[in-house]
């Protein structure tokens, strides 16, 4: 299926385009692509790869995304469930698995909960992102400690100096591993986190290769001193930058101890000198977990602002 | 952040939750995220009967300077309690 849409000039006057690519059911967002001194909005769309081209077929170079607008007219669904996951070390750990309806082809995320634990916040998470058009995975990292309410989980792995910095790793690497095996799989997954979460991702899109895009979320600890390293945080996130193997998003804020501004001027340095592929954003008047709307430290205009970044690189990376 | 900041020793002694009273055999001592406190971070303090995995915790969450005068009121009560009680604390 191949569909049209209408397009726009800056200041008026209309243009119709062709889309080279598969449209589905499921497509429901519009997105305005900024083409040099052409911008143009294109209805119902499943992915940026493939070339677009204007009427008279003139191929379209997309330098820009950028989200727009829903409509009531679109459809739109998705399946959201707790499915199980075959980890490295051969544990079968539940996750939260929300996907768009169609046949897709649709990028996949991960999503790696915070050190609160698998709560409600990351299940409606992950359906935020399905809603955004991305297979999205959020693994219970707390699995092997037990069941119990999320908050009673956190509180015996805040009891044990958290989880163990090799078996997040693996879980996120099998989590991403699901995602890229499923048929309607685009190929691409990303990876989003806050707070350890955070510090997850960093740490797992440095060690282990296929991922196309991370999210950190405010990851304390990425910038550690040797007297922070723990049996479970042997290394700093930091110190594996060189093997970093996609772009990193990372939103902060000023206000936050852990990652300061200082830490994160020196992650930022470390992703220079290793060459890497990154774009920061540094809040004002918000501190640690601005995006967590039952919270004390939510920060509404930061915090929308940030989603809009986010919705904004990823498509940029993983299609 | 998520400090990771957690202390933990054997306890002896019994503590009262939404399940009654419980045996209590350890307590984990830590500032980092608290689950219920609107604060970044609290001092938190949970007793469990260890023998029991994510069984029933007495949970305490704390702004640090209300933990800092609960140290010193325990610190207060203990040295009032040697001198009426020698033994015990010997």
């Amino acid at each position: 299926m191949r569909g049209e849409g209408c397009g726009f000039r800056d200041g008026g006057g209309s243009v119709k385009c062709r889309v080279d690519f598969p449209l589905t059911p499921s497509c429901k967002n519009v997105l305005v692509c900024c083409l040099p001194a052409l911008p143009i909005c294109i209805p119902a769309f499943a992915g940026i790869t493939g070339v677009w081209r204007n009427i008279e077929g003139v191929a379209l170079e997309l330098n820009e995304w950028r989200f727009v607008v829903y409509t009531t007219d679109m459809y739109e669904g998705m399946i959201a469930e707790t499915v199980t996951v075959q980890a490295e070390d051969g544990a079968s750990i539940n996750a939260y698995f929300a996907r768009p309806l169609g046949p897709g082809p649709h990028p996949g995320m991960v999503l790696t909960h915070h050190m609160p634990g698998w709560d409600e916040w990351y299940r409606e998470c992950a359906r935020r992102f399905a809603h955004h058009g991305y297979a999205t995975i959020s693994p219970d990292l707390y699995h092997r400690i037990g069941h119990a309410s999320p908050e009673d989980v956190a509180a015996h792995a805040r009891s044990e100096g958290g989880i163990p910095d090799d078996q997040a790793v693996g879980d996120l690497a099998a989590s991403m591993r699901f995602l890229r095996s499923l048929p309607n799989s685009n190929g691409k997954v990303g990876a989003f986190g806050t707070c350890s979460g955070g510090r997850h991702v960093v740490l797992a899109a440095s060690r282990v290769s296929g991922f196309d895009a991370v999210v950190d979320c405010w990851g304390g600890r990425v910038v550690m001193d040797d007297s922070e390293l723990t049996e479970n945080n042997p290394v700093a996130p930091i110190d594996y930058t060189s093997g970093l193997s996609c772009p990193v998003l990372g939103l902060f804020g000023e206000e936050d101890g852990s990652p300061s501004p200082e830490q994160v001027a020196t992650h930022e340095a470390a992703l220079k000198q290793h060459g890497k592929a990154y774009e920061f954003h540094m809040y004002a008047g918000a501190g640690h977990g601005f995006f967590y709307y039952d919270r004390a430290p939510y920060r509404q205009e930061q915090a929308v602002d940030g989603w809009q970044k986010i919705f904004a690189f990823l498509p940029k990376h993983l299609g | 952040m998520c400090t990771m900041i957690a202390e933990k020793t054997a306890v002896t002694g019994c503590g009262k939750g939404t399940p009654g009273w419980m045996q209590v055999d350890q307590v984990t001592v830590s500032y980092d995220h608290p689950s219920e406190m609107t604060l970044e971070h609290a001092l938190n303090i949970d007793f469990v009967d260890s023998s029991q995995k994510l069984g029933p915790r007495i949970a305490v969450e704390l702004t640090p300077e209300s933990a800092q005068r609960l140290v010193e009121l325990i610190n207060t009560a203990l040295g009032k309690g040697a001198v009426v009680d020698p033994a015990a604390f010997e």
